[in-house]
């Protein structure tokens, strides 16, 4: 699948790029994460303690989950044990885990968000398919320093494992293993800018710890399901405390 | 960040409270304390004398999103029984220092009954200020063959505390049983062979109610005593080309202004008030006496 996010952006006033962030900001309503946790991981929703606060962990259905990746610093696939539970755990040691999920077609209405297609509501007034990912990079290697998928995916341009609060990580975002040009970056939740043609960012890491980088792109849906498809994907890694 | 806030007086709220707690006063019955109001009128039923049953919260907030006071949460812990509805029912609760062994969660049995209610419909009322209906629908007495259900949680746990009172507390539970079956049969009557009516409700909490009667009901966000935005106005619009329904639902009686303007759309209203919190007249029973009666309209 071959798509171009690149052209006319950077031909788009530099007032509707604020007011396309700003916009942007309610797309991360939620934060999607990866924690690891006793023999593997654990794939966790809701609000992740920004600020230095605490957690807050919202339930989500397993059957969300459309794909799991976990491969070794070469980028080998390594088989996991996947625990069909929410939270999901993944149990074993990997360089990388990546997940995909969807929570399917969304509708707004007169009465209401429905967790439905645009066909199947009364009254719609606007549809989309909603997809979140989730990559997180524990070992810096040859696998982890492409992207994984076609999906829409954050992959650091260098190691970013061995950088410190302060320090800026340089980024690419692809789609479809493209670059994703004009697409709004958030560093938790604040947006920080778009990629440029090449689909790359540089983003400060304002604190030490766990770090969440997250990307969104919206496509033209068919009309019929669904406006827009909408994409939106996090990078997880960590960094020396303070 | 609202939330966050909260929460964070909350927790202060609550260490403070476990330094002023006063001691429960009842004598030597236990102490019972409920989150909202049809928990304290089951327990109240069942329990009769045997117990002091406790429903703390002011009779002018929405007790599913009320935020007790240092005092009030200092009361709860001191009590020998919290009757919780669960369902996400009074968010403050897993968040303060209650002990665990004298909470029952009434919903818990049919837990994997709960309805999900996705969504972001964030809105602001009363004191309790900004809140979603997004999660889990927490009205779960509105169908009475769960309100049952909850019934029976509450009197288990009455017997656990009075053993001596068993017999006693079943046989009040079998009326309340018997009530709200009468309940549940009187409404079924009024909805039959017309489940397909459209109707509209003003706010969305009649989820077990639909599923209970497998009512068409579509809801909005509106409160009865505000009247709606020109936005809402023009959605509902929108909304009755798709869904024509001939009345609303309200929690409570609507302002005028609203009722009026809904009627000149064809659009007219009734009351189904859930009856979280006390009633000015009358209790638990007659306030849902009352509602079947208004359901009525909406069924001729």
């Amino acid at each position: 699948m071959n798509r171009s996010f690149g052209g006319p952006f950077c031909l788009i006033p530099a007032a509707v790029v604020i007011m396309f962030l700003l916009a942007a900001g309610g797309v991360y309503a939620h934060d999607i994460w990866i924690e690891k946790s006793s023999g593997g991981y654990v794939l966790l929703y809701g609000h992740a303690g920004h600020g230095g606060g605490e957690s807050e962990i919202v339930e989500y259905d397993p059957a969300d989950v459309v794909r799991a990746i976990c491969i070794d610093r070469a980028g080998t696939g390594v088989e996991a044990k996947i625990q069909d539970e929410c939270p999901l755990r993944i149990g074993g040691s990997f360089a990388s885990i990546y997940v995909l999920t969807s929570s399917g077609y969304w509708s707004e209405t007169p009465f209401g968000l429905k967790n439905l297609p645009k066909d199947e509501v009364k009254s719609p007034n606007h549809s989309w398919l909603s997809f979140e990912s989730v990559k997180r990079i524990d070992v810096w290697g040859d696998g982890t320093s492409s992207p994984l998928t076609e999906d829409l995916e954050i992959t650091p341009v260098r190691n970013p494992l061995i950088l410190s609060r302060g320090d800026k990580v340089r980024l690419f975002v692809t789609i479809g293993g493209n670059p994703a040009a004009g697409v709004p970056v958030a560093y938790f939740d604040s947006t920080r800018g778009i990629t440029d043609g090449k689909g790359r960012i540089n983003i400060r890491l304002k604190r030490g710890g766990m770090q969440l980088i997250k990307a969104s792109l919206k496509e033209p849906g068919d009309g019929v399901k669904e406006d827009e498809i909408v994409h939106t994907t996090t990078l997880v890694f960590e960094i020396e405390e303070e | 960040m609202k939330d966050h806030v909260s929460m964070v007086l909350l927790a202060a709220v609550t260490i403070a409270a476990a330094f002023h707690a006063p001691a429960a006063v009842a004598g030597d019955k236990p102490v019972v304390y409920t989150v909202n109001y049809p928990l304290y009128y089951f327990a109240s039923r069942i329990a009769g004398d045997n117990a002091e049953v406790v429903f703390p919260a002011p009779a002018d907030v929405d007790p599913a999103f009320w935020m007790p006071d240092v005092e009030q949460i200092a009361a709860f812990q001191k009590a020998d029984l919290i009757i919780l509805n669960g369902a996400g029912y009074a968010k403050w609760i897993p968040k303060a220092a209650l002990s665990q062994y004298r909470m029952v969660n009434t919903s818990s049995i049919f837990s994997d009954r709960y309805i999900k209610t996705p969504g972001t419909m964030t809105h602001s009322h009363g004191p309790a200020g900004e809140h979603s209906h997004s999660g889990i629908a927490s009205t779960t007495w509105l169908d009475p063959e769960l309100a049952i259900l909850q019934a029976g949680a509450i009197c288990e746990a009455l017997v656990k505390k009075l053993p001596d009172k068993e017999v006693e507390m079943r046989k009040q539970l079998s009326v309340l049983e018997r009530d709200l079956t009468w309940l549940d049969s009187e409404i079924t009557m009024v909805i039959a062979g017309k489940q397909g009516r459209p109707l509209i409700a003003s706010h969305p909490v009649y989820q077990y109610l639909t599923r209970r009667y497998s009512l068409n009901l579509e809801s909005v966000m509106w409160e009865p005593g505000e009247h709606p935005s020109g936005e809402a106005w023009s959605q509902l619009e929108y909304g009755l080309e798709s869904h024509k329904a001939k009345w609303m639902i309200w929690e409570a009686e609507p302002i005028e202004k609203s009722a009026k303007k809904l009627e000149s759309k064809g659009v007219g209203s009734l009351v189904f008030d859930p009856c979280d919190n006390r009633p000015e007249k009358g209790d638990y029973l007659g306030v849902m006496k009352a509602n079947i009666e208004n359901l009525k309209k909406a069924y001729e």
